[in-house]
């Protein structure tokens, strides 16, 4: 427990080490012009140190196992039960009324941001444990490939048609023909945005999904759970193609490569850091030494990416899959430490993608619309291909793709991760703000209606079996954070072995 | 050994690989923070794994690693970094005060409190009254004194003396940590540099209004700047207790994560704190303090929770140290800081020798006891800071002497220290009696 007690201590002084940073403020910013009736500087720091610690604290409570068992009794997702407050408390300290977070201050809590993405790279890499994946039914990988191809598709396109749509050149006189509009409003970014929104497209929420497809079976709801996990990777894989081929600091970058080597970067980014945190690990004498040494690892690599403007949830997923398949006996224990950490700070994530979000453009809602029908369209499709090549443990499509259209958390993720990479490059131009709404409020909206859906059918199974001990990483999944939660197993049925554990 | 210098080349690469991407002084924003982060933390545990095996304290390694790796040598971490990692800084503060204070039970230290007292007494009075006289008799020679009469010339000395004067309860409590001690001389050792502690910041800040006072720094009266200090030093102690309280009351009453609860207390002591001119030092002590003495809540427990996460603390902690150590500062003061510092050193173990006699410490415990009292590092760097801020016109020149001593016996303390502890035989202990129960 005291180890446990340690690593949390380990990731908290990390975070907080980066909001410490914030409250500083950056000493070769100049100072802007004051605006009236500012708030004296001490009285403005403060408020940033009161307000920042008010979600800390809020972040600790909304981690707390009874906010976890809410959550699975209605089989919600961590948005919706406790990541909302956190993504309204970003907005509204971002308020200048407010002035809690400041430009500076976001800006400066940039590392936090990395280091939290990075942690949930780390859990969607984490899932790919070969030997785990080898007990998987056969044809799931055709179920995984339709739940992330079609939905990304679907999105992409219709997101792209509506951004080009919204594209502000439009209304300019004396432009160019609309053949040269369309193409440079294409090429400009809305192919970029598009394909972004298309990465949030794919991942699914596994709470969610193992609540409706619970109705078909407790041998559904293990597959469909075991799919939700590897749509995950969909995401991770399409911004890390985004972050090859659109380079955000071409300018500035000593290094000027073409963009397939950027590719072979980011793969060997991933992989480095994967195989040192794993002699780091080996290397450690005792469990704090270890967690010290993974802290190291894991804001190395998150400074890393950020300085090379990669995302680091694609190099730290690598990282995570390459970990998770080397031999070490300590595997189990270091999952659960992740897994450990990964609610709070998720929720201090949420905070910050808040402050990121401006959900007053109009535009933002309208793109959420178009994503959230487009990519629900894009999953029910998915599901009746799926039905067609996948195995026979499925559900039927309807059912299928109900359960597969609450979206991931991890969305949410790749959305930040995106826009913090393309922000600088972009400056404040362009449908970056409107896209974080897309994701956000399309989360929000699919989560609700799904769930209404799911209601009205009778499909959603309310019935958990809370005294059951959690599985981290493994079917069943443990009962922490986005880390997804765990269909019932009938009373008495031995719980699933640790796979990882037998190569130590 | 071997694998230790592997990791270390690996993460040295990697971070010169990072660097390499962009120009040398353009840094990303926030990117720049964590890779710091992150080199610091991999690189000291590494450095201070090897300069181990050459029995040498652990934190020496992680001092040299932020050294090397810092501006003044090899530049890796810049000095922007070097800024923004001072702040993870006030955090380490606030934990290693929690732990010094949980550490402090009034009623087991009873025996030891006549030790204690006349020990810190005594050094502090000897170090401050040779350290200044040195200082004022070495006064001629050194260029920012050298044009000032002679009540001029004892105000600086007096103040310089002030700052040589204090100890670390920081090193100390790192050492005791790395080294697993436990025992008497453990106990009497923190318990004398967290009093000399609470002692150098009162003297200072006499010192402080004196000097205001001589040399016209636009500061307050004597009284004005008695009342701060009273406002300063009994509000840090008052708002210590009420955090105690604060987390006496969580842990009795939701006792879940407390340790992150605990980082969340010492963050915002650490910030808030500042912002209302408290010490967050003295206000995690008095919590420490307060918990332990006066609660039935185990001070012990909460170490525990907190100890297991003090290598990645002080690992950055002491390499941060190391990163803001400037080579070019040093050399150009080598020969006064090295002898300010044995000045300094004989002043300590006289003080330390008489102080124990009066104490009555036990003769086997006379040799170790001394050695614990040579580090500096955190507050010494800070009161050098205020010296140089408040005195425009020999500040700098006073603050690099200090710098230049606080830098040998940042480095020099550690080692006399952890040595004597292992041949007391306390080195280890800890382990054993955990293991015992």
């Amino acid at each position: 427990m005291s180890v446990r007690r340690a690593q949390t201590v380990g990731v908290a002084l990390a975070v907080l080490s980066f909001a410490s940073r914030a409250m500083a403020g950056d000493p070769e910013t100049p100072v802007s012009a004051a605006p009236l009736a500012a708030p004296s500087p001490q009285t403005g720091l403060l408020r940033v140190v009161l307000g920042l610690a008010a979600a800390f604290i809020l972040a600790i409570v909304a981690a707390h196992p009874l906010v976890r068992r809410v959550e699975r009794r209605l089989g919600l997702t961590v948005l919706l039960s406790s990541g909302l407050p956190f993504l309204a408390m970003g907005f509204v300290f971002r308020l200048p009324s407010v002035g809690v977070l400041t430009d500076d201050v976001v800006s400066d809590l940039r590392p936090a941001l990395e280091f939290g993405l990075g942690w949930l790279g780390f859990v969607v890499g984490m899932h790919f444990d070969v030997r785990e994946l080898d007990t998987l039914a056969p044809k799931t990988g055709n179920v995984v490939v339709a739940e992330s191809v079609i939905p990304f598709v679907a999105a992409a396109v219709a997101c792209a048609l509506v951004l080009i749509g919204l594209d502000p050149a439009w209304g300019t006189t004396g432009g160019p023909s609309f053949h040269e509009q369309l193409y440079l409003s294409f090429h400009r970014s809305s192919l970029r945005d598009a394909l972004a929104l298309g990465a949030c497209a794919a991942p699914a929420a596994p709470v969610a999904a193992a609540a409706i497809a619970r109705s078909s079976g407790n041998a559904a709801a293990q597959l469909i759970h075991r799919v939700t996990l590897l749509n995950d990777v969909a995401g991770v894989v399409v911004i890390g193609l985004i972050c090859a081929y659109f380079r955000p600091t071409d300018v500035l970058s000593a290094w000027k490569l073409p963009h397939i080597a950027w590719i072979f970067v980011t793969l060997g980014l991933g992989g480095v850091l994967g195989i040192l945190t794993y002699i780091l690990i080996r290397s450690a004498r005792s469990q704090p030494e270890e967690m010290a040494l993974l802290l190291g690892a894991i804001a190395l690599s998150a400074g890393m990416s950020g300085y090379l403007a990669i995302s680091p949830l694609v190099t730290f997923a690598i990282a995570g899959a390459l970990l998770t398949n080397l031999p070490h006996k300590g595997m189990r224990a270091l999952k659960e430490t992740i897994a450990t950490v990964e609610r709070p700070l998720y929720l201090i994530f949420l905070l910050v993608a808040g402050a990121l979000w401006d959900p007053r453009a109009w535009q933002g809602w309208v793109l959420a619309l178009v994503f959230v029908l487009s990519r629900v369209g894009g999953k029910l499709m998915g599901a009746h291909l799926a039905k067609r090549v996948g195995p026979e443990d499925l559900p039927d499509p309807d059912t299928l793709g109900l359960a597969l259209s609450a979206q991931s958390p991890i969305a949410i993720a790749t959305i930040v991760s995106y826009v913090t990479i393309y922000k600088s490059a972009d400056g404040s131009s362009g449908a970056l703000p409107w896209l974080m709404t897309t994701c956000i409020g399309g989360a929000v909206l699919t989560e609700i209606v799904v769930q209404l859906i799911a209601r009205a059918r009778g499909g959603l199974s309310l019935e958990r079996d809370m005294s059951r001990p959690s599985m981290v990483f493994s079917a069943p999944p443990p009962a922490v954070g986005i880390v997804p939660e765990t269909p019932s197993l009938p009373p008495g049925a031995p719980l699933p072995r640790f796979p990882s554990d037998d190569h130590s | 050994m071997i694998r230790e210098t592997f990791l270390l080349t690996i993460v040295v690469m990697l971070i010169a690989a990072a660097r390499s991407f962009l120009p040398d002084e353009t840094s990303l924003v926030g990117s720049g923070a964590a890779l710091a982060f992150g080199f610091v933390l991999l690189a000291a545990l590494q450095t201070g794994t090897i300069v181990s095996t050459a029995k040498l304290p652990r934190l020496t390694g992680y001092l040299l690693c932020g050294f090397i790796a810092g501006p003044s040598v090899l530049n890796f971490v810049t000095e922007r970094m070097v800024g923004d990692l001072k702040l993870v800084n006030n955090v380490a503060i606030g934990l290693i005060a929690l732990s010094a204070g949980g550490e402090l039970n009034i009623k087991r230290l009873r025996p030891r409190l006549r030790a204690i007292l006349s020990i810190g007494g005594v050094c502090i009075v000897t170090a401050l009254v040779v350290i200044s006289g040195a200082v004022f008799a070495l006064s001629r020679f050194l260029p920012f004194m050298a044009d000032m009469d002679a009540y001029h010339r004892i105000i600086v000395s007096l103040t310089m003396g002030t700052v040589l004067a204090a100890l670390s309860p920081t090193v100390t409590l790192a050492l005791i940590n790395e080294t697993g001690s436990a025992g008497p001389i453990s106990e009497t050792v923190l318990g004398v540099v967290v009093l000399a502690d609470l002692a150098i910041i009162f003297t200072f800040a006499a010192v402080n209004a004196l000097a205001n006072a001589a040399f016209a720094a636009g500061g307050e009266s004597i009284g004005g700047v008695a009342r701060e200090l009273m406002i300063h030093i009994f509000g840090s102690l008052a708002m210590g207790a009420v955090l105690g309280i604060i987390i006496a009351l969580y842990m009795k009453k939701l006792n879940a994560r407390i340790a992150l609860f605990i980082f969340g207390i010492c963050f915002l002591s650490a910030e808030a704190g500042v912002r209302l001119h408290l010490d967050p030092l003295l206000m995690c002590l008095s919590a420490g303090l307060f918990l332990e003495n006066l609660t039935d809540i185990e001070g012990g427990k909460l170490i525990h929770d907190i100890e297991a996460a003090s290598m990645p603390v002080f690992a950055v902690f002491f390499a941060v140290a190391g990163a803001g150590l400037h080579w070019d500062i040093f050399r150009s003061v080598a020969v006064i800081a090295i002898g300010l510092s044995v000045i300094r050193a004989v002043a300590l173990l006289l003080g330390a020798r008489f102080g124990m006699a009066i104490g009555q410490v036990p003769a086997e415990q006379r040799r170790t006891i001394p050695y614990g009292l040579l580090s500096q590092s955190g507050i010494a760097i800070g009161l050098s800071v205020l010296v140089e801020k408040h005195f425009p016109g020999w500040g700098k020149g006073a603050s690099t002497c200090l710098f230049g001593a606080v830098m040998v016996n940042e480095m020099v303390g550690p080692v006399l220290f952890r040595n004597a502890l292992v041949k007391s035989g306390e080195a280890g202990r800890k382990e054993a009696v955990a293991g015992g129960h």
